[in-house]
């Protein structure tokens, strides 16, 4: 009865593995700046636009194993490593002459498809990171280039959701708890939620292009149901209980963006890439469970027996969190050796990401822990120019985020003040064909 | 729980103390380290909610959750001091009212103190240290509120003509006010006289004494202010606290005064109560205050939420909590049982899923 009466907040998450660790190792070894440059299958995240930017069949397959060391007032929180397989395909043809194209990629978490982690309000814990990108993300696009210079593109995203029952039936024995017999049973179905993305690139020339990119916000909602129905016994007594719990909460939130993107040729191989996205952080759900509790006993008569009058009603405090706007930077640099013609191509990358936390001071009730993120990433890649043209790339990710301090304004507030501070290091590869 | 255990009072040994000093720094380097990464390790204040120790979490003998159990000599109203004032060892010493047999009902007559190396597995012989030996105690010596300051430690106790003090430099032998530092009058807004003392080092060194007394609307909670423990000095011109809306809608008693220091430095006043509810259940309440040169004298803010909530049957009374570097204990003393009135001090934890150190066996 404890465990079900504590899971009454669930860890909610801001987004999902493309956002917060990139998507494709190409992708993240450019800071995830590549909304004007990405034809492969990334471009079904960043910009479907991009996509009717290739032609012919490009497959892609990766993996990526993200390490989180976040820590409050001195101690790891344990917040899970992310990662999980990524794959998709762009294929690009014409249609009545118009360049059209189709994608779909995935990333599938290797620890299941779908999770949820439920904590006690004023829990303090890593709101943006914590279970954040453990969930199925699926995403399919069409484009279409309908003059030489503008693709235009768009489609719909899919992310796993929950919906979950268990029942605990049998009798509890509370002396001795292991002549306890008790059944319990798990219901869970799991649904999907969707939400659209729309983009548009356009080429300058040769030597620069121009996206804009909306993404739609979107949330899990968590709807758990919970049931403990039987009698314990208390040294030869028995009382029958029934225990009831509705929960609807929201585990996951993706808030709404707008990306501007630019990518700019400056010298022959070179690219630089740079996007700022809008985050509409203001429109975060507050994580806390809305739930209704019920609890029923009937003792024999003259057993004292006594049972809270009262389940108060969890209310759900705004969680306030601010819009924010994120700069990434992206440089591609084509190495100029071997010599056109060669068997194989070089290529190495950089990039820098500065997320400034939406998260407001938590001096009051919530602890919606957070800081400023700071991300360089690194990365390279190779391509045998010859049919299907092989390619493997890699990418190496650190993120900083600075020491913040908690102050709290009640002096009574049980969790009090803290710091937190963390580091991330992402690694992953890519393989990818191209069958033109 | 009557003939459950029978306290031994006689003195307080040296070798008890070396074996305390052993084992607190051996049961220290045994719970300290950093344990598996996890939400475990969420951030805590460590003043509460406590949770009630369960069976095998109390040593010494007694039966979990009750710290003291004393079916004759009815030892209560523990007051708890950190035996050396590092909060990274468990030894401790609790000061425990109580009475040379006679029922529940009877006023205490003996302050004993006892050791425990593990913060709450109080040893089975206890040392007397203080007893009724003048006219205005009338017979009586109780609740004892006890601080440390300069290797000095002061104890406050209740008496028939209220609150008195008394001194000593090894915490056993101990030098009384020939009168009460506390008496009737004390503030205006009081009725009779003042019981139940919490004394408390500021970090400046001045005291403060919290106090419960009667009002026209019940139990209220006093404040005062000194510099030497004798003279005294009203904080405000009414109650520090007073029955509330909430979790002490009837009524506020038996305070305990605490200093801590939050995680960033701010120093902060906390005051552990007896809450009387609407219905008359009692449950133990916290309110506390910035200690900074603005708000030392200012308003005590309550906790919204009971720090421990036993049975209403029990009465829980006079709270006292003593803080270690990784969880607070809660003392306080109930009803040894739904059917008697006996009293008897349980104790609790905060945070909820602190690593405690082993308790001690017999």
């Amino acid at each position: 009865m404890a465990l079900v009466s504590t899971a009454l907040v669930a860890t909610s998450a801001d987004a999902h593995e493309p956002w917060a660790f990139g998507f494709g190792s190409r992708a993240a070894a450019m800071g995830g700046a590549v909304s004007a440059d990405a034809t492969d299958f990334s471009a079904n995240y960043y910009n479907p636009a991009g996509l009717a930017g290739d032609t012919g069949i490009r497959l892609s397959l990766g993996y990526t194993y993200n390490w989180q060391n976040l820590r409050i007032a001195g101690r790891d929180s344990g917040v899970d490593a992310v990662r999980g397989l990524v794959f998709g395909f762009a294929a690009g043809g014409k249609v009545g002459g118009i360049p059209v194209a189709l994608g779909i990629a995935t990333h599938l978490p290797d620890q299941g498809i779908s999770r949820v982690t439920a904590l006690r309000e004023g829990v303090a814990r890593w709101e943006l990171y914590d279970s954040r990108a453990s969930v199925l993300f699926l995403t399919a696009n069409v484009a279409i280039r309908p003059v030489h210079f503008l693709e235009l593109g768009g489609g719909v995203s899919f992310l796993a959701a929950t919906h979950g029952r268990f029942e605990i039936t049998g009798t509890a024995d509370v002396l001795t708890p292991f002549n306890s017999k008790l059944r319990h049973e798990v219901d869970a179905d799991l649904t999907s939620v969707r939400y659209p993305e729309v983009g548009m690139r356009v080429h300058l020339g040769e030597r620069a292009a121009l996206a804009l990119v909306y993404r739609h916000s979107t949330k899990l909602d968590l709807e758990l149901s919970a049931l403990l129905r039987g009698n314990v016994d208390f040294a030869g007594v028995q009382v029958p209980i029934v225990y009831t719990l509705s929960s609807k909460t929201v585990a996951a939130y993706l808030p709404a963006q707008l990306v501007f993107g630019t990518s700019l040729k400056v010298a022959d191989g070179l690219h630089v890439n740079g996007d700022i996205t809008y985050v509409h952080w203001s429109g975060y759900a507050s994580p806390t469970a809305r739930t209704a509790a019920k609890l029923a006993a009937t003792p024999p008569a003259g057993f004292d027996l006594e049972l809270p009058t009262e389940i108060k009603p969890t209310v759900p405090i705004p969680p306030r969190f601010e819009d924010r706007v994120v700069p990434r930077l992206g440089v591609e640099w084509a190495l100029p050796w071997p010599r056109p013609g060669a068997l194989f191509r070089f290529t190495v990358r950089g990039g820098y990401v500065f997320e400034k936390s939406p998260v407001p001071p938590q001096s009051g009730v919530t602890n919606f822990v957070d800081a400023d993120r700071h991300t360089l990433t690194l990365g390279g890649g190779i391509v045998l120019d010859r049919a299907p043209y092989p390619s493997l790339d890699l990418h190496f990710l650190h993120s900083w985020l600075p020491e913040r301090i908690t102050i709290k304004d009640n002096p009574a507030d049980p969790v009090g003040d803290y710091r937190q501070r963390g580091t991330m290091v992402g690694l992953g590869a890519t393989l990818g064909a191209a069958f033109r | 729980m009557k003939g459950k255990r029978v306290s031994k009072v006689t003195s307080l040994s040296g070798v008890n103390g070396l074996v305390m000093g052993i084992l607190s720094l051996s049961a220290a380097c045994a719970t300290l380290a950093d344990g598996h990464a996890g939400l475990d390790y969420a951030p805590s204040a460590r003043t509460g909610p406590f949770r009630v120790l369960g069976p095998g979490e109390v040593g010494s003998g007694r039966p979990a959750p009750f710290a003291m159990d004393d079916s004759h000599a009815l030892f209560r109203d523990a007051s708890v001091l950190d035996a050396d004032d590092d909060p990274t060892t468990f030894g401790v010493i609790g000061y425990f009212a109580g009475n040379v047999a006679v029922s529940a009902d009877a006023p205490p007559d003996r302050i004993v103190a006892f050791e425990a190396i593990d913060g709450r597995s109080f040893a089975v012989t206890g040392a007397e240290v203080l007893q009724p030996s003048l006219d205005w105690e009338a017979g009586t010596v109780g609740a004892p509120s006890v601080a440390r300051r300069d290797g000095e430690t002061w104890l406050f106790y209740a008496s028939a003509g209220g609150v008195g003090l008394a001194k000593s430099a090894d915490g056993q032998s101990f030098t009384k006010e020939p009168l009460p530092v506390v008496a009737e009058g004390v503030v205006p807004w009081g009725q009779g006289v003042p019981r139940s003392p919490g004394g408390v080092f500021l970090p400046d060194g001045s005291l403060r004494l919290f106090f419960e007394i009667d009002t026209a609307s019940g139990p209220a909670i006093g404040e005062l202010r000194s510099t030497d423990g004798v003279t005294w000095q009203p904080v405000g011109s009414g109650p520090a606290l007073r029955l509330g809306t909430g979790l002490d809608a009837n009524g506020v008693a038996s305070p305990d005064a605490r200093v801590r220091v939050s995680e960033e430095g701010r120093p902060i006043l906390d005051v552990y109560y007896t809450a009387i509810g609407a219905t008359g259940g009692h449950t133990v309440g916290l309110a506390s205050r910035f200690l900074d040169a603005k708000s030392v004298d200012g308003p005590l803010v309550k906790s919204s939420s009971s720090m421990l909530t036993p049975s209403p049957k029990l009465s829980i009374r006079e709270p006292c909590v003593v803080r270690f570097a990784t969880f607070s204990l809660l003392f306080a003393t109930e009803n040894a049982s739904k059917t008697s009135g006996d009293p008897a001090v349980i104790v609790g934890v905060a945070p909820a899923l602190a690593i405690i150190p082993p308790a001690l066996p017999l």
